[in-house]
């Protein structure tokens, strides 16, 4: 039974780690906290969902529809919610992206209807038995596809021209802007990819899980946020690792204490953390000027 | 225009005698009285967070957890220890302002928007807590048959009652409040908000000052949640969502944080609107989402904010 807990909590936890990636990429540029990213997540589900539906519920169909509506979804964010307030006190952004928040997610409810939803997308029947344990091809997928993202992004980050300007953006704007990059070019990409991400977790997880309601979306950016902070904010290495401990915390406490107390124990992780090490597992320590 | 002098200098008292006397005029009087007390406990609620969101700047996110856990202190007492709604209101008073110096722990270490989330951590495992510890809550089914409160032998049990009961203590409320924002303490939580390591600097204790923010804040919304569960009578863990923390927080600042007046114009234009424009249905939280984003973009100091305080450079004379 354990390996099957384990099992189960590490493709969750690589579900959470694609969506904390987008989270803890828009505060390492923006340094913002983006509250409306787990309602990304649900529109990108419902809109691969929908777009499944038009091609026979075909499940690659609705990864990319997700994953397209997302960046696009995104890129709106970027210029009603966050460009406004780029120069605002700190916790400007975090209002306005709850204001977000609320509007995304009843535009979600009056589009798709407020009582969830099964997620029918043609999945391959396919189990490996071992031992202990079975793999169903929904979680090998999953974490292969999760893996390829990361791929991807870590190359995007580390090796292209974008790549670098987002490093320095999120190290000083402005010393960024006097070099000459465009701010609001590498502010726009950070959104496009990390709300890609969002609504590729988005498919993927409501596939995995079978269901999706409009009001996921407020529970998966509390997960994104845990697994980032868990790692330390603004590193991508950090949120995959924030992502899978999180993600097998809670599979494990949802086998042996009860299922019930899954979200408080997501909390209560993430709150000891903030006490004890806020900067997380993987972020730097760094000494406030006064 | 003019205003004649005698009605300027006493506007609020006119306003409260017109908000005393007002039962008198509603039409469809049941449910007017419901909202103008629903609109009351607003009111107390948008007051106890100015302190510490709109005074101290400090972004708390779980203050409907404070109000819950009032409300279901008291509920709890008077339903299984059967003491009087007098004896609870105190208690609740203290157990919140309790819990709201455990909420306002964090504070201490983290700022800004980590601190923001941490609180709306407490809030939703306040809730989960409501929610699985069935043996003493009663779990997602809540806790029926709170009694009304009793003067005398008699159950005071009317809306007229709970209508002047809810304006005492918001009165109560605001005026404890309004103490506080012109007293030293106000001044050390606005130099905390305008910069903390300056504050520091000057000798204000900034731990011990935002802790006690914290735990009056929480106190304050403590008492609204014991007069919450006496004036419905029914209480479930689903009273007290993120959703209405959040409501409080868009109120806040829609109306002006850190200004009385503002936030309670807030509570009123949120507190009542939406009972106005019931017939828009679902698109109300969409108006309520996009009036947030665009208060904070285009007049982050709300309505009747900040700028509009009376002292706002102040000379303390030794």
């Amino acid at each position: 039974m354990i390996y099957q807990q384990l099992l189960n909590g590490l493709v969750l936890g690589v579900g959470y780690a694609l969506t904390a990636l987008g989270f803890s990429m828009i505060f390492g540029v923006l340094r913002v906290v983006n509250f409306a990213h787990g309602n990304v997540y649900m529109v990108g589900a419902f809109a691969g969902l929908t777009a499944a539906q038009y091609c026979g519920n075909n499940f690659y169909v609705s990864i990319l529809a997700g994953t397209v509506v997302g960046a696009l979804l995104g890129l709106v964010l970027e210029r009603l919610v966050f460009r406004p307030v780029r120069h605002m006190e700190p916790f400007a952004g975090l209002l306005t992206s709850t204001g977000a928040l609320f509007a995304l997610g009843i535009i979600g409810m009056l589009i798709w209807g407020a009582s969830p939803k099964p997620y029918d997308v043609n999945l391959p029947d396919m189990v490996w038995e071992f031992e202990h344990f079975s793999i169903y091809y929904m979680q090998v997928f999953m974490m292969v596809a999760a893996l390829l993202a990361m791929l991807v992004l870590w190359w995007i980050v580390s090796k292209t021209h974008v790549g670098i300007a987002m490093r320095a953006t999120s190290h000083s704007t402005t010393i960024s802007q006097l070099m000459g990059i465009d701010v609001n070019g590498v502010t726009k990409f950070t959104l496009a990819v990390s709300s890609a991400l969002a609504g590729l977790a988005g498919v993927l997880i409501s596939a995995y899980y079978g269901i999706i309601s409009f009001s996921v979306g407020f529970n998966a950016g509390i997960k994104a946020f845990t697994a980032a902070v868990i790692g330390g904010i603004g590193s991508i290495s950090g949120s995959v690792v924030g992502g899978i401990l999180l993600g097998l915390a809670e599979g494990l406490a949802s086998g042996y204490i009860s299922s019930s107390y899954r979200d408080a124990i997501a909390f209560a992780i993430l709150i000891l953390v903030l006490l004890v090490r806020p900067t997380g597992l993987f972020g730097k320590t760094t000494t406030q000027k006064m | 225009m003019q205003w004649p002098s005698s009605l300027k200098s006493n506007l609020q008292w006119w306003l409260l005698l017109g908000w005393l006397i007002l039962p008198v005029f509603l039409h469809n009087w049941s449910y007017s009285l419901h909202v103008l007390i629903m609109l009351a406990v607003w009111v107390l609620l948008t007051q106890s967070l100015n302190l510490v969101l709109g005074l101290a700047g400090q972004l708390q996110l779980g203050h409907a957890a404070n109000f819950g856990i009032g409300a279901y202190i008291s509920g709890l007492l008077m339903v299984d220890v059967g003491l009087s709604f007098w004896t609870t209101l105190p208690i609740a008073f203290l157990g919140a302002a309790l819990v709201g110096t455990l909420i306002g722990l964090p504070s201490l270490r983290v700022g800004g928007d980590y601190l923001g989330i941490v609180t709306l951590g407490f809030g939703e495992i306040t809730r989960i807590f409501l929610t699985n510890w069935v043996s003493i809550t009663r779990g997602p089914m809540g806790l029926p048959g709170i009694p009304a409160p009793s003067v005398a032998g008699f159950n005071l049990s009317s809306k007229v009652f709970f209508f002047y009961l809810v304006t005492a203590l918001a009165l109560f409320t605001w005026f404890a409040m309004q103490r506080i924002n012109n007293s030293k303490m106000g001044l050390q939580l606005l130099a905390i908000r305008n910069d903390e390591h300056c504050a520091q600097v000057l000798g204000v204790n900034i731990g011990a000052v935002k802790l006690w923010a914290f735990a009056i804040s929480a106190a304050f919304a403590g008492l609204g949640g014991a007069f919450y569960a006496s004036y419905f009578s029914f209480i479930s863990p689903d009273s007290f969502l993120f959703v209405d923390s959040l409501a409080v927080l868009c109120m806040l600042i829609v109306g002006g944080r850190g200004n009385l007046v503002g936030s309670a114009f807030g509570a009123f234009i949120l507190g009542v609107a939406p009972e106005l424009f019931r017939f828009l249905g679902d698109y109300r939280m969409l108006i309520f989402g996009v009036l947030l984003t665009v208060m904070v973009i285009y007049r982050p100091s709300g309505i009747w904010g900040l700028d509009k305080r009376k002292y706002n450079t102040i000379s303390i004379k030794a």
